[in-house]
């Protein structure tokens, strides 16, 4: 009697999990359809509603950038396509797209011409902390298995050297690459990297939509932001967007 | 007799002497009405200043005429600080001051006819005065340029003035004194400036430090057709200055100004500032009262002749004791600058109005490019001069490279130089194109007074692959990611499956789970490194107890041998009872000496060869048996190897 209702709950619940992905899937290609029909806003909106129903993906994210791309709305555009980079960091379409969209508006990231910045951008930020991790959980479990029985001193030394450098290295490369984890993207036409955080204060000078910033301090309603050229600055809060979705 | 007669000669002599000195006084007493002018050579078109002092009397002027001169009437100042004692009792003397302005039309000598005082008794006249107006000198013009008006003051020989200093100089007691003695502007800038250039400009607020300041105004400056900043009272810099041998406390403002338009502009500086004076309208009962309205609406001249008035007049701790007032004072000081137009000629047809002194720079972001692949271009105007004029220096045209507006960052180094960076973005259409340009940049120097273009060599360019926009282009591959062969510029297809989601867009450092695995981890490792080095450590320990007590049993089983080489029971049976003790002592918990045989039946079996020898040695050193060499001969190997097996 019990085996029937814990098999009709699973059928229950499997056919209630199909029905919603299906209704994902559906909103998904009517998104999609809206695009390729010209209507964005539509699209932008069925796009949010499903980020907001199921998450992001970076399918989603992609063709949500799109859809601003479309709709001439660049800094949303690159927010999203940065976001989607994040989710599939080796999605060559992505890529490809965000360098697209930098190459049309001029929004172009300098080349990394220092050792470190050629270094860090070897991986990005995941790829670093998934070395980090594993040299780590490498070395606990070489620990355990020297407990369990005696391995060839000339074996434990060379793992346990291997996996020192690389969580040595991974560890140096995220220090240099933290910043970046509180990158923004500006996604007003109009902002303006200002002296003070007050309405009214003098400016810095414009700072264009679409571009990268990283947040170093808040206040009120102004991030205090430093540009690509190392320019500092204030910013209305609505004006720029932070890429990890904070 | 005597006495008394010479003492009463002695008195009627002093008594004779001060009457006489009286009437001598009365007799000579100084004339009710003087003048004095402050110079006896005029330059033409500058002011003197006629002084006309009316002592003890009180009464009304009648100005003469003179041809060619006009007098016109400045200030009055009421004195009333001097008493003078007499032997018939005290007497107050006053003194009123009347300034005036001497203008002359024309170069010459010229007679100030006796100015009359008419009071209700009788009429005084002055004696008249002659000077010389002489031609305008470059001093009397920079003087003039000061705006000071010169008070000359009792006891003061004419001449004594100081218009025409360009500073003040020391004022001394007695001496004439003018605004400038409490505060006054100076202006240190190129006069003469051409249209949009951008000159140095060093305005100086002096203040006297022996004055009670209460309070400064910012200086206002007002300039038509000249571009001058808002002077921030941040940006004045304080310092202590020597000027003329005193000691001045300055503010100083460096700042620029440029002319917006041809012609002679004038630059003028207000500024306001309370100062804190005696209140003479309590000082001298008899003196005319000043409503408080007066007191705050009085001119420099005024305050300064006031100020004066208690130094000169013999009353040096006015200023400590006399009750104080606050006044205000006006400063007011004045430039003409003459703006000359760019000259047409010569000048470029993409001149944008830049003018001074620049030099150019450009840098590229890479020297190597794939066609289709983004490009920095920096492009460095540094230098002197109107920076809000430069714009982004042209590039020669060029039909395969494409660029976007730039970015501007400006630097500015002091007030009037600075360095501005353009960043453009630039796009190399195909691999025929090698290098990038050369930029020109123009702009009129003022120290040369001509247009200068100034320009960069071309940037030699390697660029690969000959892709043009409308074809696909390769990505730029990124460390780590697979590469796709992409369309550079059309935007791909859009993605049909939703594929996995989350709603966690944190990088995976950012992630709780993250920071815990590594945490976790790295406590295993450590836990496991720590256990595993306290194991060894306890086996080591065991391993060293073992090698002590295998050297120890050598050299016991040593012993036992040499005694069964003796042929020595009594020692053979002792040494094998100090080898058992040794060898057992560990187990027994007890020191090796302390071992017994209870101790030995405790861990050894009853047929242990080990017990059996132990109670022997116990039995002879009581005067048991001896074994004799043949059963030490047995005995030996037994022991032996008894010992040798326990573990």
């Amino acid at each position: 009697m019990n085996k029937n209702i814990v098999i009709a709950v699973i059928l229950f619940t499997s056919i209630v999990f199909q029905a919603f992905l299906s209704s994902a899937a559906t909103l998904f290609e009517e998104a999609n359809t809206n695009v390729t029909a010209g209507n964005y806003s539509r699209a932008i909106e069925q796009y949010n509603q499903l980020r907001e129903e199921q998450g992001s993906s970076p399918a989603l994210l992609y063709n949500l950038a799109r859809a601003f791309e479309e709709n001439g709305q660049p800094g949303l555009a690159i927010l999203n396509y940065s976001r989607a980079e994040s989710l599939a960091p080796g999605d060559a379409e992505i890529i490809s797209a965000l360098n697209r969209i930098r190459k049309t508006t001029g929004l172009f990231e300098e080349d990394s011409q220092s050792w470190q910045d050629r270094f860090t951008s070897l991986f990005n930020l995941n790829h670093w902390s998934e070395l980090l991790l594993g040299a780590l959980l490498c070395y606990a479990a070489l620990q355990l298995l020297l407990l369990l029985r005696s391995v060839n001193k000339k074996v434990v030394v060379t793992i346990s050297t291997l996996c020192g450098l690389v969580a040595a290295v991974s560890t140096t490369a995220l220090a240099l690459q933290w910043q970046t984890m509180d990158a923004m993207i500006v996604v007003s036409d109009s902002a303006k990297l200002r002296f003070s955080p007050i309405t009214g204060s003098d400016v810095v000078r414009e700072i264009r939509e679409g571009r990268k910033v990283i947040l170093l301090k808040q206040h009120g309603d102004f991030c205090y932001v430093e540009d690509s050229s190392g320019t500092k600055g204030w910013v209305a809060k609505n004006a720029v967007v932070a890429v990890d979705g904070r | 007799m005597k006495i008394l007669c010479r003492k009463n000669l002695v008195l009627s002599f002093l008594l004779v002497l001060l009457l006489v000195s009286g009437t001598v006084s009365t007799v000579f007493a100084a004339p009710v009405i003087t003048t004095s002018l402050n110079t006896d050579k005029l330059p033409l078109n500058q002011e003197g200043q006629l002084t006309v002092t009316v002592t003890n009397k009180e009464g009304k002027l009648k100005m003469p005429e003179a041809e060619g001169l006009r007098l016109s009437y400045t200030s009055k100042i009421v004195n009333r600080s001097s008493r003078i004692s007499n032997i018939s009792g005290n007497d107050k003397k006053s003194s009123t001051i009347f300034i005036f302005r001497v203008t002359a039309e024309k170069e010459g000598k010229y007679t100030i006819p006796p100015i009359r005082l008419i009071t209700p008794d009788k009429n005084y006249a002055s004696t008249p005065i002659t000077f010389e107006v002489v031609a305008p000198t470059k001093a009397a013009k920079n003087a003039g340029n000061m705006g000071g008006t010169t008070i000359q003051l009792p006891g003061m020989q004419p001449g004594q003035g100081i218009i025409g200093q360009s500073v003040p100089q020391q004022v001394k007691r007695g001496e004439a004194m003018q605004e400038s003695d409490i505060a006054f502007f100076t202006i240190k800038a190129k006069q003469n400036i051409y249209e949009g250039e951008n000159v140095p400009v060093e305005i100086k607020l002096c203040l006297n430090p022996e004055v009670d300041f209460r309070g400064i105004s910012m200086p206002r400056i007002t300039a038509e057709n000249l571009a001058i900043p808002v002077l921030d009272e941040k940006e004045a810099k304080e310092n202590q200055e020597e000027i003329n041998g005193k000691i001045w406390h300055t503010l100083t403002w460096q700042t620029t100004i440029s002319g917006i338009k041809p012609g002679k502009h004038q630059l003028e500086i207000t500024g306001q500032t309370t100062v804190r004076v005696p209140d003479t309208s309590r000082v001298s009962s008899g003196q005319q009262q000043r409503s408080q309205r007066d007191i705050f609406n009085a001119t420099p001249e005024e305050i300064l002749a006031e100020m004066m008035s208690h130094r000169a007049f013999g009353n040096p701790f006015a200023d400590s004791f006399s009750p104080m007032v606050r006044k205000n004072l006006t400063l007011k000081k004045s430039a003409t600058f003459t703006v000359e137009a760019l000259p047409e000629e010569g000048r470029p047809a993409d001149f944008t109005g830049a003018v001074g002194s620049f030099t150019l720079k450009t840098s590229v972001s890479r020297d190597r490019v794939e066609a289709g692949d983004p490009l920095t271009l920096s492009v460095e105007v540094s230098g002197k001069g109107n920076f809000k004029s430069v714009t982004m220096p042209e590039m020669a045209e060029n039909q395969s490279i494409k660029t976007y507006p730039p970015t501007v960052k400006f630097t500015p180094v002091g007030s009037n130089a600075g360095e501005k960076i353009f960043d453009q973005g630039i796009i190399i259409k195909n691999s025929s194109v090698t290098e990038l340009p050369a930029v020109s940049f123009n702009y009129f120097d003022p120290q040369k007074k001509t247009y200068v273009t100034t320009s960069t060599l071309p940037i030699p360019l390697t660029v690969t692959g000959a892709a043009s926009p409308s074809q696909p282009v390769p990505q730029k591959e990124t460390a780590g990611q697979a590469t796709a062969a992409v369309s550079a510029d059309q935007p791909l297809p859009l993605k049909v499956a939703l594929g996995n989601t989350t709603t966690d867009l944190r990088p995976m450092p950012r992630r709780p789970w993250f920071f815990l695995s590594c945490i976790a981890a790295l406590l295993v490792a450590l836990a496991a490194f720590i256990f595993r080095h306290i194991h060894n450590s306890q086996r080591s320990a065991r391993r060293s107890v073992q090698r002590q007590l295998t050297s120890r049993l050598a050299g016991d089983l040593a012993s036992v041998d040499k005694a069964q080489q003796a042929g020595d029971g009594h020692l053979f049976l002792n040494t094998c009872r100090v080898a058992i003790q040794n060898r057992l002592a560990g187990s027994c918990g007890v020191h090796a000496s302390a071992v017994s045989s209870r101790d030995l039946r405790e861990i050894l079996p009853k047929d242990s060869v080990l017990l059996e020898i132990f109670q022997m040695a116990e039995n002879a050193a009581y005067g048991g048996e001896v074994p004799t060499d043949f059963e030490m001969d047995q005995l030996y190997p037994m022991i032996r190897k008894a010992l040798e097996d326990i573990k």
